[in-house]
């Protein structure tokens, strides 16, 4: 008898299986939006890459500059 | 003496007469009654019997058997059956319940950090704009000091 499989009856089983299909719409928008940010990202750290590059070249001009101001002889 | 060996009264052997009774048939009144039952023979009924709901809706079914609004309605009728889990099975889904639940809430604080994140990075990007604004500013005017030439030479 201790070996009989206990059941439990599940109420509102229409509207359980609604929500689990409202559940999986989200996690397929979720994946949508994280996909989204994934390339966002992207082009963020591309920009950002970019920045770092035109920062260089900004500083060694500006440390042409300064020397050239700091000894107008070498002109 | 007792007169015990006194001759008594003499019983008769031969039974008293019994009276009328039935004579046997004879052998061929035999023969008649066995070839003659006298037994009443049923006759043949013509009964309408009265018709079997089931039976009627049975064949109803069978007739819209490959109907599609039948099949909509026992699956209707399925679906309106009351469903029963095992209740291990029970036991794991509510575990899963509450480990999705807790998932769902750490995303949730992921989501608040990302927004943290993005709204330092847009205070960091809004003081580098006016920074680099100061810079060009200050270009501009090493630039006019450095290049009018009319004033360095006067």
């Amino acid at each position: 008898m201790s070996d009989m499989p206990v059941f439990v009856r599940v109420e509102d089983y229409k509207d359980a299986l609604d929500v689990m299909n409202m559940i999986r719409m989200k996690i397929e928008d979720a994946k949508r939006t994280l996909e989204k940010v994934r390339e966002l990202k992207s082009e963020e750290d591309t920009e950002l890459e970019l920045w770092h590059t035109t920062i260089d070249e900004v500083e060694r001009k500006v440390d042409f500059i300064d020397k050239t101001l700091s000894e107008p002889g070498a002109m | 003496m007792f007169g015990l060996f006194k001759k008594k009264g003499r019983i008769s052997v031969v039974p008293a007469p019994l009276g009328d009774l039935p004579t046997f048939p004879s052998p061929a009144e035999l023969d008649e009654l066995r070839l003659e039952p006298k037994m009443p023979v049923p006759k043949p009924m013509h009964l309408k019997l009265p018709p079997v709901p089931h039976m009627h809706r049975m064949h109803h079914q069978l007739k819209s058997h490959s109907a599609k609004p039948h099949m909509e309605h026992t699956i209707q009728s399925e679906l309106n059956r009351p469903v029963f889990l095992k209740a291990d099975l029970f036991q794991s889904v509510l575990h899963d319940v509450q480990t999705v639940r807790g998932r769902l809430d750490k995303s949730e604080r992921m989501i608040a950090r990302l927004e943290e994140v993005h709204d330092s990075q847009g205070r960091l990007l809004e003081n580098w704009h006016s920074t680099l604004k100061e810079v060009h500013d200050k270009l501009l005017f090493v630039d006019g000091i450095l290049f009018k030439k009319g004033d360095v030479h006067e």
